[in-house]
């Protein structure tokens, strides 16, 4: 349940206020017997924050223009303007309506105050005593602002006249949604009295509106006058709109509903749409109220900012409480799969030594030994067959020509040489080679072999030799063969030694020599 | 702080800071707990990992050896990992002589050494030995060099390198032509060759 307190300037009014609806009110006399039965209501029901609504003679109201600063500089233009008119006064407004169209565009202020607090202290005093949150005190005719939407008079020169207590209206004028100026005026106690003082005060107030420019003359006044509905005929009858003036009679009852009031607004006071105003939902900043006045309001505040640290705190961690034994869940049941898995691989492990442990020998032992062999064999394997074979297939076309000796070797030696010319190797080679990042494998045979039946001329001998040369050669091109040593070397620059034979020399004698080398290299 | 109406504010306080205590609490035992039950979850991580890591390198340990065991096996069988089996060389030369017929067949055996092949980058878990053998024959025809490379090869314990040989002619070719005669000699064979052993040791 919300309360609503609601000051006059006399009787101090409770409205209380549950689930969206008014459920009652209760009004208390400025007295003892008042001020113990307020204490004892506040104590036993006030548990929450309340507002003071205040609807009094004594607020004045300010309007000023003032430079438009930002910051600290604005602060203190404000704190003087304040001090200006209301130095004495502990309850002071100012806002800042909107600036000004043109020219420097400064800001048109209001700067209001309670200049009688003493009227409500004796209530406050009582808040304070029975601990009542107060959140802030709220100006009626401030709040009425809010009232425009409802009414559709947000952008016109609006009057609302209004009555909340017996004896007096308030009159507030509007313009562009903003609170110019209000004043309460004495009023009767029955209707027909009412209609007189409307009547009258809104003329005056009119002239006074025009007087100090308020309205142009050529803008129409629209004025809105809320009442209970059974008044609305007598006041139609009395009021009258002209050129200047148009009066809007507004039902409290249908505004209420419009405004989501449910029932009709009691009595034929309309404190109660203010109240509901401020009690609707939406958030009010207050318009008054010291530090002292909202002491409460503040502790209220830390108790709840406790019990709100303290309930995130429980839920944050019952939450953190419930993903961790979420994730410990979660953990167990991976856990349990990995423990069985483990033993699978257990049993297998077990299982694979027992079938490979009979040797008793290292896997990367059993590897290497047979690379190792692999490679010997396919590397230093090779016999002279593959040679002598080639130089047999050779030579059988070749009948004239006999082998005397083979001389066949394997080795790493670069410059090995039988007497054919040396491999040249660039420097980059044979660096490569000293370092071991390549090495080369030389499979030669030296043949020493003769040519038989060439009928004593040299030349067919050389001619026999030279062919065998050229075949052995073409035939077998993985082979380098070089001649090293002709039947006769008829190099002019060899010394050439010989025996002239004859036709009668034997076939031993017959034989002319020569000598040549196949070889070939194998980059390991 | 003297403004603070402390009583107003005691209950909520109070509450606030039992929760608050509670909660921590409630945390802290969980974050405990939790501790300890991740603590077991890794411990059994580790072991799993390591049952995997096992039966993984033993499965490619079997793959190892069911790739290269049956050569490994023919290379123990054919003599040339273990201990150097000079005898049957021996036997194998006296054999080769009797089916060749040979007219002369010796040869000399250097004690075993230490290989010295850098081109085959020998693993260190491995030692590769090599016993040098001067082989001299004497020959019908360079056919029977071939013969007897062969039946070398093919019959003897071990593995041998030919380093060098030479193939003479001998006077007795020089002169006449080549007839088959058993003993005779018309080619002089003499070859260099290494008898090569390996070595590993047992695991």
């Amino acid at each position: 349940m919300k309360h609503l307190l609601y000051f006059g300037g006399y009787r101090m009014v409770v409205l209380r206020w549950n689930a969206g609806t008014f459920t009652g009110a209760a009004e208390f006399e400025p007295n003892d017997k008042g001020y113990a039965a307020f204490e004892r209501l506040a104590r036993q029901e006030m548990r929450g924050p309340v507002r003071l609504l205040v609807d009094l003679i004594e607020e004045d109201f300010r309007l000023e223009t003032a430079p438009h600063l930002i910051g600290r500089d604005r602060a203190a233009l404000h704190k003087r303007l304040i001090n200006r008119y209301f130095r004495l006064y502990p309850h002071t407004r100012l806002k800042i309506q909107e600036r000004q169209k043109q020219g420097r565009r400064d800001d048109i202020v209001q700067i209001s105050a309670l200049t009688n607090s003493k009227l409500f202290e004796p209530w406050l005093e009582i808040l304070e005593r029975a601990r009542v949150p107060l959140q802030g005190i709220y100006s009626l005719p401030v709040v009425g602002e809010q009232l425009l939407k409802p009414l559709g008079a947000e952008q016109q020169n609006a009057l609302v006249i209004n009555q909340q207590v017996p004896g007096s209206i308030r009159q507030s004028f509007y313009a562009r949604g903003a609170l110019k100026l209000t004043r309460l005026a004495p009023s009767g106690d029955n209707a027909e009295q009412q209609c007189d003082v409307i009547q009258d005060e809104t003329q005056r107030t009119v002239r006074y509106l025009e007087n100090q420019q308020y309205v142009d003359t050529r803008q129409k006044l629209h004025i809105y006058v809320i009442a209970p509905g059974g008044e609305h005929e007598l006041l139609q009858q009395a009021l009258h709109s002209d050129s200047r003036k148009e009066y809007h009679i507004v039902d409290k009852d249908r505004l209420g509903f419009d405004m989501g009031i449910k029932g009709p607004v009691p009595g034929r006071y309309v404190h109660w749409i203010f109240a509901h105003l401020l009690l609707g939902g939406k958030h009010y900043a207050p318009h008054y109220g010291t530090h002292k006045d909202r002491r409460y309001y503040y502790h209220f505040q830390a108790r709840r900012a406790l019990h709100a640290a303290a309930t995130l705190g429980t839920i944050a961690a019952v939450l953190w409480s419930g993903s961790l034994a979420f994730d410990m869940y979660m953990l167990s049941v991976r856990e349990q799969q990995m423990r069985v898995d483990a033993m699978r691989y257990t049993r297998g492990y077990e299982d694979i030594v027992r079938d490979i442990s009979e040797l008793n020998l290292d896997v990367n032992d059993v590897r290497d030994v047979v690379n190792l062999a692999e490679k010997l064999e396919k590397r230093y394997g090779a016999t002279p067959e593959e040679m002598i074979e080639a130089v047999s297939r050779t030579l059988g076309n070749h009948p004239n020509i006999r082998i005397k000796n083979i001389k066949w070797v394997q080795t790493h030696d670069a410059n090995h040489s039988f007497g054919e010319t040396s491999r040249e190797i660039d420097s980059r080679t044979s660096y490569m080679m000293k370092t071991g990042q390549i090495a080369y494998l030389y499979r030669k045979g030296m043949i020493e072999a003769t040519v038989t039946d060439y009928g004593n001329n040299p030349r067919l001998a050389v001619e026999a030799v030279d062919r065998f040369i050229r075949q052995l050669r073409d035939r077998h091109e993985e082979y380098k063969v070089e001649l090293i040593k002709t039947p006769y070397d008829i190099d002019p620059e060899s010394r050439l030694v010989g025996r002239a034979l004859s036709d009668n020399a034997t076939r031993s004698e017959r034989g002319a020599d020569f000598a040549f080398v196949l070889s070939r290299e194998i980059q390991l | 702080m003297k403004d603070i109406d402390w009583q107003y504010l005691r209950n909520a306080i109070i509450t606030a800071v039992s929760l608050l205590l509670v909660s921590g609490g409630l945390v802290w035992a969980m974050e405990k707990w939790h501790s300890e039950v991740n603590d077991e979850f890794f411990a059994q991580e580790r072991d799993f990992s390591s049952a995997k890591r096992r039966y993984d390198e033993a499965r490619r340990n079997r793959a190892v050896y069911q790739q290269y065991l049956s050569e490994y096996r023919h290379y123990m069988d054919a003599g040339f990992i273990g201990e150097e089996q000079r005898l049957s060389w021996i036997e194998q030369l006296q054999e080769l002589n009797e089916k060749y017929k040979l007219a002369s067949l010796s040869y000399e055996i250097s004690p075993q050494e230490k290989a010295d092949l850098p081109a085959l980058n020998v693993p260190s878990n491995i030692t590769l030995n090599v016993s040098r053998m001067k082989l001299e024959a004497g020959l019908l025809h360079e056919g029977d060099a071939v013969s007897l490379w062969s039946e070398l090869r093919n019959r003897s314990k071990g593995f041998y390198s030919l380093q060098e040989c030479t193939l003479e002619s001998t006077n007795l070719s020089r002169q006449a032509s080549v007839q088959y005669r058993p003993y005779t000699a018309y080619v002089d064979m003499t070859c260099l060759l290494g008898w090569y052993t390996i070595k590993v040791a047992e695991s």
